[in-house]
């Protein structure tokens, strides 16, 4: 998979208040043969163990799941962390869970998905971040931006609360700043 | 496509970046760790294993690895390793409704019938704690022993105690609403130096044992094993050599819960029969306890 001669794993995107509209847009928007895995961490209710997934679903093109511990990382689907589990990604290319402590008072954490993504794909990860309330995931887009992956920030003008993306911007340069339009735009540019 | 040019600001070091290991490190630590302690720490997850590892390191100023290794193989820190590797589970009633569900099975269960539970890895009291309010509020408290292993002597003695460090006194208390218990849940502890501290009361059959539950069994079968999320810190190889081991330990006809994001090892799947797809019960094949709602 390969876009402006750089070759991609997979893509992460991490959002808090107000992004499920957005993924949601954004997956109803993207090639149904998207060939690589999306990982999204959305903060979420951690007694509410159901519904999101379904919600996605009725939209996206790409099957929407939540992984279990130790499921393979698959193309062409997409990945949602599980409530009250942080979710990272292994060097084996599968999923590990963790109910360790809470992280910018989240469970999922996005920090530590996008962390681990940063760590086992180097410059081969895709990172978005979306509309939120707080901080989270800004030091994580950061280690993809610091390993040389590509990142992506959602216009701040297009948030509901630009919290998240401001504080990524605040952190480093990214690679684009786009409205969530274009971040679909964009993803179908790999697909292509 | 717009560009953004910001000002540059140092940013925190990432938890990946904590210690500076890569991965050749990491597999050649967790060795060492595991030939010296007898714990697999090399079959746990690379990212799991240098989160804990840098937690560890912050505890007990520990300045560099060659200094960490000097202190294990004294064994300075054999306790403390066994202590802040383990993950503290954080919340009472953590998934409401595994709660509520195993409260119908317990209902159901024969009058009179007494049995074992044992937590393999307790690695802090909540989960152990919840089980005794459930059992309390259904008058089963002198019909059922409970035993927690950890290898942290520190954590078992906590337990044997009731005490709780977590302060999620708030979390627990809304867990507890959704479990829709039929007490008030602060008659069941008492706050002392800010501390929780779980009504004596509700100890009175709890034993503790300090050890690995893969090096130290317990003697007795046991008629539920309470392991949710356990597994998501070990391999494939050590989960199952995990589940193995505890399926040995469980009564036929007995009950193992896992994490709801766990799997049962397949090559272990011959000896049970999932009875709660949602909230991971498993059925060990066989009749000796009689789970009415699990047949």
């Amino acid at each position: 998979m390969e876009i402006n001669g750089k070759k991609y794993k997979a893509v992460v995107i991490g959002g808090s208040a107000g992004s499920f509209s957005v993924v949601s847009k954004i997956l109803s928007k993207m090639s149904p043969d998207f060939p690589l895995p999306v990982i999204v961490c959305m903060h979420r209710l951690k007694h509410v163990r159901s519904g999101l997934v379904e919600g996605l679903n009725l939209k996206s093109k790409i099957k929407v799941v939540e992984p279990c511990d130790k499921d393979k990382i698959e193309g062409n689907k997409v990945y949602l962390a599980p409530s009250n589990y942080h979710l990272f990604i292994e060097f084996d290319n599968t999923f590990s869970l963790s109910t360790e402590s809470v992280h910018n008072h989240s469970r999922p954490a996005i920090d530590y998905t996008f962390s681990s993504a940063a760590y086992t794909y180097r410059d081969k990860v895709l990172g978005i971040i979306l509309t939120g309330a707080n901080k989270d995931g800004a030091n994580g887009l950061k280690d993809i931006h610091d390993k040389n992956g590509t990142t992506i920030v959602q216009d701040p003008a297009s948030c509901d609360i630009d919290t998240m993306t401001k504080a990524a911007l605040n952190l480093f340069e990214p690679d684009y700043i786009l409205t969530p339009e274009k971040i679909a735009e964009y993803l179908n540019q790999l697909a292509s | 496509m717009a560009r953004f040019i910001s000002k540059t600001v140092p940013t925190l070091s990432s938890f990946e970046r904590g210690l500076g290991l890569g991965l050749k490190d990491v597999r050649e630590l967790s060795a060492f760790m595991s030939d010296v302690l007898g714990i697999p720490y090399d079959h746990m997850p690379v990212s799991f294993f240098k989160r804990r590892l840098t937690n560890v390191f912050a505890k007990n100023n520990i300045r560099n690895v060659e200094h960490f290794k000097e202190l294990l193989t004294s064994g300075d820190i054999k306790e403390n390793i066994y202590h802040d590797f383990s993950v503290s589970i954080t919340e009472m009633f953590r998934d409401p409704g595994f709660w509520r569900y195993l409260r119908s099975l317990l209902q159901n269960l024969s009058p009179g019938k007494t049995f074992t539970v044992w937590f393999p890895d307790a690695s802090s009291g909540e989960e152990v704690f919840s089980f005794l309010i459930l059992i309390a509020e259904l008058n089963m408290l002198d019909r059922i022993k409970v035993i927690c292993q950890h290898p942290s002597s520190r954590i078992t003695e906590d337990i044997r105690k009731g005490i709780l460090r977590n302060k999620n006194a708030e979390v627990n208390a809304n867990n507890y609403i959704r479990i829709e218990g039929n007490g008030n849940f602060k008659d069941y502890y008492s706050l002392q130096d800010n501390i929780f501290v779980l009504n004596t009361y509700l100890l009175q059959n709890v034993e503790t044992v300090t050890g690995h539950f893969l090096n130290t069994a317990i003697n007795e079968p046991a008629g539920l094993i309470m392991f949710r999320n356990k597994m998501i810190y070990y391999d494939k190889e050590v989960s199952e050599k995990g589940i193995k081991t505890l399926t040995g330990k469980l009564s036929p006809g007995g009950l193992i819960a896992i994490g709801g994001k766990e799997k049962m090892p397949e090559s272990t799947m011959s000896s049970f029969k999932c009875i709660n797809e949602k909230e991971r019960v498993f059925k060990k094949h066989g009749f000796d306890i009689s789970w009415n709602n699990g047949n």
